[in-house]
């Protein structure tokens, strides 16, 4: 997809090309709403807009839908092969490690904690194995399930690899 | 018009076609807000109506906009106090001159004055219809603001208010290049030429030249305004606003942002009528909050976020 079409598509659902696709399909879902029912911002201009006018409106929508979504899944499709390569050698899943595979897959970790919703405090302190500092282990658990995932890692690998560290700390009494 | 001034008050404006969509209310309410972030002066430039005063609980200012017109006070000097702080009011004309009656020379200079009041704020007042000397006003404005309620007529008055904002925009720039007569005849000939709305008058323009096509896209670029929805009873009446600002896009082409809804609140004009400023009245109240929330939403460029 060219830069033109690209940004044409991001306008057609109102959206800024910074847009997630969860905000594309509500997006989508909420223009759909608007242009196939009666809607009083269309009423009160109805002898301008004819039929066709909006038929055509909500087929370009679907359109510009249909293009990013497939655009998005193939990135993702992308994304997860070289996640898969990053990870497929690696037998312990420290902090190190961890953020090494972020950074490849170039993942801030400001766009992590915004899409995951875990603070950004919380992500640098399991990459800094900074087990002093993490909450206690269920909602440790729940943090690294939603960074593994985030990353498209195989979570329960992940999971189950780091906490064995973070038991092992525990278990040092220091908890 | 915005772009070529330099003046360090951020200048916004409310207008709208219909009279009683709660612009008076919005503005003042927003003043309300503003004030505790910095000096904000309102301006009650519903000349022939102005009545800005009763909502912020004041009674109507001795000197006022007829001065700055009759006696040639300057604008600075007519700013009184407004009973709340960081809050100073320009009254307005009552009941002598109409904003039809403003001559082309007492306004530019009127809004040279505008431009050099010491405020971080400036929040001007505007009278109901769609007259050029209001949509002049709100063309000077960093943010145009526009009120509807969830009304077929109030959101045709828009529409007609935005077709009139627009050409009145582009009228002036299509002025200096010598297409203004162009576009006229285009605009007459519109049943011929199959045009049925703003989008396609425009696109059609585009079609005639590159030079047009660019300077039309030069005028939308730089154009904004942000959108209120005044009065909803739930929901389905906070969605209106983003069909309206949907519309506005895709048949007018006009960036639009819808910046706030305000939620109905049957103390609003018990307040109005009682003489006492809502916003300290019922500050706790969900549409206290609504108004708290669209000023924060106007100073960062945000948008109603829709769940």
């Amino acid at each position: 997809m060219n830069r033109e079409d690209y940004r044409a598509h991001f306008e057609t659902l109102e959206l800024t090309s910074e847009a997630t696709p969860a905000e594309i399909n509500k997006a989508y879902l909420l223009l759909k709403d608007i242009y196939s029912t009666d809607s009083l911002a269309i009423t009160a201009m109805a002898e301008e807009i004819s039929a066709e006018q909006t038929a055509d409106i909500l087929e370009r929508i679907e359109d510009s839908y249909r293009a990013l979504t497939e655009m998005f899944s193939a990135e993702r499709h992308a994304v997860t092969e070289l996640a898969d390569r990053l990870a497929a050698d690696i037998d312990e899943f420290n902090g190190a490690v961890l953020k090494k595979i972020r950074q490849r897959l170039k993942v801030s970790l400001d766009d992590m904690a915004l899409e995951t919703r875990v603070r950004r405090e919380h992500l640098v302190n399991i990459e800094a194995d900074n087990f002093a500092e993490l909450p206690v282990a269920v909602y440790t658990r729940g943090f690294l399930l939603n960074y593994a995932k985030f990353l498209s890692l195989d979570a329960e690998k992940v999971v189950e690899s780091y906490m064995a560290n973070f038991r092992l700390y525990c278990q040092d009494g220091a908890r | 018009m915005e772009s070529d001034r330099e003046h360090s008050g951020r200048i916004l404006a409310v207008g709208g076609g219909k009279g009683g969509v709660g612009k008076s209310f919005i503005i003042s309410s927003l003043g309300m807000s503003l004030a505790r972030k910095g000096r904000v002066v309102m301006i009650d430039g519903d000349l022939g109506g102005a009545n800005l005063h009763n909502f912020l609980g004041v009674s109507p200012p001795k000197t006022a906009l007829a001065d700055f017109f009759e006696r040639k006070t300057p604008l600075a000097e007519l700013i009184v106090a407004s009973g709340i702080e960081n809050l100073g009011l320009i009254g307005g004309m009552i009941g002598t001159t109409g904003a039809e009656n403003i001559k082309h020379a007492q306004k530019k200079k009127l809004f040279n004055h505008i431009l050099r009041l010491e405020a971080d704020y400036i929040l001007i007042d505007l009278g109901a219809g769609a007259h050029f000397n209001t949509i002049d006003t709100v063309l000077l404005a960093d943010d145009k603001i526009i009120v509807v309620t969830p009304e077929i007529n109030s959101i045709e008055n828009m529409y007609n208010f935005l077709r009139n904002l627009f050409f009145r925009r582009l009228g002036g720039a299509l002025g200096v290049h010598g297409y203004r007569e162009l576009a006229i005849s285009v605009w007459k000939e519109r049943q011929e030429l199959g045009i049925r709305n703003f989008k396609q008058l425009i696109d059609h323009l585009k079609d005639i030249s590159p030079e047009l096509h660019r300077l039309i896209d030069r005028e939308l670029a730089g154009f904004k305004i942000n959108l209120v929805l005044n009065q909803a009873k739930g929901h389905r009446d906070i969605m209106i606003g983003n069909s309206v600002k949907s519309v506005c896009r895709k048949f007018f082409g006009i960036d639009t942002l819808y910046s706030g809804y305000v939620e109905y609140d049957e103390s609003v004009s018990h307040s109005i009528n009682r003489g006492v400023p809502y916003m300290n009245t019922f500050a706790a109240s969900r549409c206290a909050r609504c108004i708290e929330k669209l000023a924060d939403n106007l100073m960062a460029g945000r948008q109603v976020r829709i769940s």
